[in-house]
């Protein structure tokens, strides 16, 4: 029977040792600290039961959706609530994003949630240029803009939407790299917003992320308590610090065992959880994107009591929102209560709890000893899609040596 | 070590009579050339055997490699026609591309072979110029004098060397390399506004692929933090820079690879050696260390000395 050792209980590490199991091989997780999981952990916030760390997944591929159906999660599947995402840009009051637009550039310059942000003459403009027949496609995104809907729309909405997304103004960014079928579509389409009402509906409907009710760390137990019935062994507190000790074939599903661990990046989380009655018409939708510049210290900020429905129930009238920090803040909770105000425009008196909490996200792996087998964030990217997906693929790929 | 093949008396003899870019198209004999030095030097990784314009040959623009001086083209490219004219690039014929990666693969086994693919910048540079040339004047030009004619020309050359790079991932490349050889002919500021963002077009074809990625040029102390920012894991810096200062320069979330002068290769062993200590030390400050030359295989470098960095490498790396 074929025997494999599994360095890190992470959620590659267990998807990767759960489907070797299954095929009845011989697996052993071992795990250096006292809990499986990884970034995907539970957390209490004021009594609240929440995600620490990742909080949804992308639905791209399927592969996410496909486990949690053979783990039996699979009804408790949710959706995200509907609604435009939020800009804080540099300067100003955050805007709602048109809710549908490609970085910014409507599908419709006179849509209600465009007018909004623009104002009206701009708008109008915009109409009237996209109007125009199409000659040729500027190949930078700025000059498209400009040309199509007028500098209007360009610095108010579409400038602002591409630096949170890619830190560059529009005219260094390629119309390419917008979108690789934007020159193509505004062709045949014969307009800009024309082209984005295109690709919008050539993608596939429903919300591209999603989560499980109560948790995407609910993954965490299902996964494990999954291994061990197909007969896997799980030990934590069980620090790996020679591979060839270990039996069988090695799997490294953690950063920093097959080579020193490179410095990562870190990211500070701090959950707040508010009473706040105006929170309850949800000011700022789902959360906002905060642009490089703004001042505010926090990347961005999910309202996730009226992101997931489940966690609105859960809160009982409370509000829960999350701050994400690219550099620590001196005194967390303090400048995510001050963010907070800002980026929600109301003020927030009554902090019910707070946590904070900072996860490093490994560097990618640039170079990897020959013969040993890495699953994972260094292998496979950040985002739960990329690493089950990856995970998955690596033990067909061992069980069909 | 890119470009170890042309070194080998092995390499010598496969390729008579061979046009280089038909070589480069011929799937068993670009196979049988990227795992000769692999062979020879047991180096930890192979590199393919290709060419930065097989791309452009194989979008149907008429390009050949002359011997003693690189690639030329009947038409050069210089005007808002010229580049509207380029036509597209079939993926179909991308075959002998894939075709010879997975051979390689097959053959390699544990040792990971690294995709190869130019930069946009240094692939217009040919297409401009007509030719090689020494400092990139009509091409530097062209992208102040005609702004939109040079982002659709970067966009089209973004475009098929993405293609070209993914098509060697997908084949079973374990690694991409971007190289961007003339990009030490630009000021920080042109190569910010005017070439990084199609270089990291060219990278956004194969982000999704999950393998590491190199971005490498020649000259470019001034622009390794802006080459890093296209999103790559590696950034290749050549002899002229010492790594540590690199890795201050670049700061600790990529590695480095290189950077062993290639004019050393010729110098006694106990100074060779002095300068792969150096290196090696100075590297130690990086987050990873891809040990390598600092540029490419001179042809006539003998290889027994490359063999024996490889083993000096081994032993004290």
């Amino acid at each position: 029977m074929a025997e494999f050792s599994v360095v890190g209980g992470g959620v590659a590490g267990l998807v990767v040792a759960r489907r070797l199991a299954s095929s009845g091989a011989s697996v052993t997780v071992f795990e250096a600290s006292d809990r499986l999981g990884g970034t995907v952990a539970r957390s209490e916030v004021g009594g609240i039961g929440l995600d620490a760390g990742a909080e949804s997944f992308a639905v791209r591929g399927g592969t996410v959706a496909a486990l949690l159906a053979e783990l039996g999660l699979g009804d408790d599947i949710v959706a995200p609530a509907p609604g435009p995402a939020w800009l804080q840009p540099v300067t100003g009051e955050a805007v709602p994003l048109p809710a549908t637009a490609l970085l910014g550039i409507p599908s419709d310059p006179l849509a209600g949630d465009v007018v909004r942000v623009v104002g009206h003459e701009a708008a109008e403009r915009a109409a009237e240029l996209d109007a125009r027949p199409v000659e040729a496609v500027p190949a930078m995104l700025g000059a498209l803009v400009r040309e199509r809907l007028g500098a209007d729309m360009l610095d108010r909405l579409v400038a602002p939407v591409v630096h949170g997304v890619h830190s560059q103004h529009p005219d260094e960014l390629p119309v390419a790299r917008a979108h690789p079928g934007l020159a193509d579509a505004v062709l045949s389409a014969g307009s800009l917003s024309g082209a984005v009402a295109r690709l919008r509906s050539a993608a596939p409907p429903g919300a591209a992320v999603a989560g499980i009710r109560g948790g995407i760390n609910r993954l965490v137990p299902a996964l494990a308590g999954d291994l061990e019935r197909r007969g896997g062994d799980i030990r934590l507190g069980a620090r790996v610090d020679d591979l060839t000790a270990l039996g069988g074939i090695v799997v490294v599903a953690a950063p920093g065992v097959v080579a020193p661990a490179a410095p990562g990046r870190r990211i500070d989380l701090v959950t707040l959880v508010v009473e706040q009655d105006e929170l309850d018409a949800a000011p700022r939708g789902t959360g906002l994107l905060v642009a490089a510049g703004a001042p505010v210290g926090a990347r961005a900020l999910t309202h996730a009591t009226a992101k997931w429905a489940w966690l609105r129930e859960a809160a009982a009238g409370r509000h829960v929102v999350r701050l994400s920090y690219d550099d620590t803040p001196g005194d967390p909770v303090a400048a995510a209560v001050g963010d907070a105000q800002t980026l929600l425009g109301v003020r927030l008196p009554v902090v019910i709890d707070a946590a904070h909490v900072f996860w490093v996200r490994p560097a990618a792996a640039s170079a990897l000893p020959s013969g040993v087998t890495v699953v994972g964030e260094t292998v496979a990217g950040s985002g739960l899609a990329g690493i089950v997906a990856h995970a998955e693929h690596t033990a067909a790929e061992l069980l069909a040596r | 070590m890119r470009q170890a093949g042309r070194s080998l008396p092995e390499y010598r003899e496969l390729r008579v009579g061979t046009d280089m870019l038909d070589a480069c198209l011929d799937p068993a004999l670009a196979s049988e050339i990227t795992l000769q030095p692999v062979r020879r030097h047991g180096v930890d990784a192979g590199i393919f055997f290709s060419d930065i314009v097989i791309p452009v040959r194989l979008a149907g623009v008429d390009v050949r490699i002359v011997a003693g001086r690189g690639p030329v083209l009947e038409n050069p490219v210089r005007t808002g026609a010229d580049v509207a004219a380029l036509p597209p690039l079939d993926p179909e014929s991308l075959a002998p591309i894939r075709e010879a990666v997975a051979l390689t693969v097959a053959e390699l086994g544990a040792t990971p072979l690294i995709g190869f693919a130019g930069a946009p910048y240094t692939l217009a540079s040919y297409l401009v110029e007509g030719g090689p040339s020494k400092e990139q004047l009509r091409t530097r030009a062209l992208m102040h004098s005609d702004p939109e004619t040079w982002a659709a020309l970067l966009t089209w050359c973004a475009q098929i060397t993405g293609a070209f790079l993914a098509a060697q991932i997908e084949a079973g490349a374990s690694a991409g390399q971007l190289f961007d050889s003339w990009a030490g002919s630009l000021s920080l500021a042109d190569y910010t506004q005017r070439v990084a963002p199609f270089s990291a077009l060219a990278l956004d074809a194969v982000r999704d692929l999950g393998v590491p990625l190199v971005h490498f040029g020649v000259g470019t102390g001034e622009l390794l933090a802006a080459m890093r920012d296209v999103g790559v894991d590696t950034v290749g810096v050549d002899w002229r820079l010492p790594l540590d200062e690199a890795v201050r320069r670049l700061g600790p979330d990529v590695s480095v690879q290189g950077n062993i002068d290639p004019a050393l290769l010729r110098a006694p062993w106990p100074v060779l050696e002095a300068h792969i200590v150096d290196v090696l030390e100075r590297g130690r400050a990086a987050r990873g260390h891809v040990v390598n030359l600092g540029h490419g295989v001179p042809p006539d470098a003998d290889p027994t000395v490359l063999t024996r960095i490889v083993e000096f490498v081994h032993t004290h790396g």
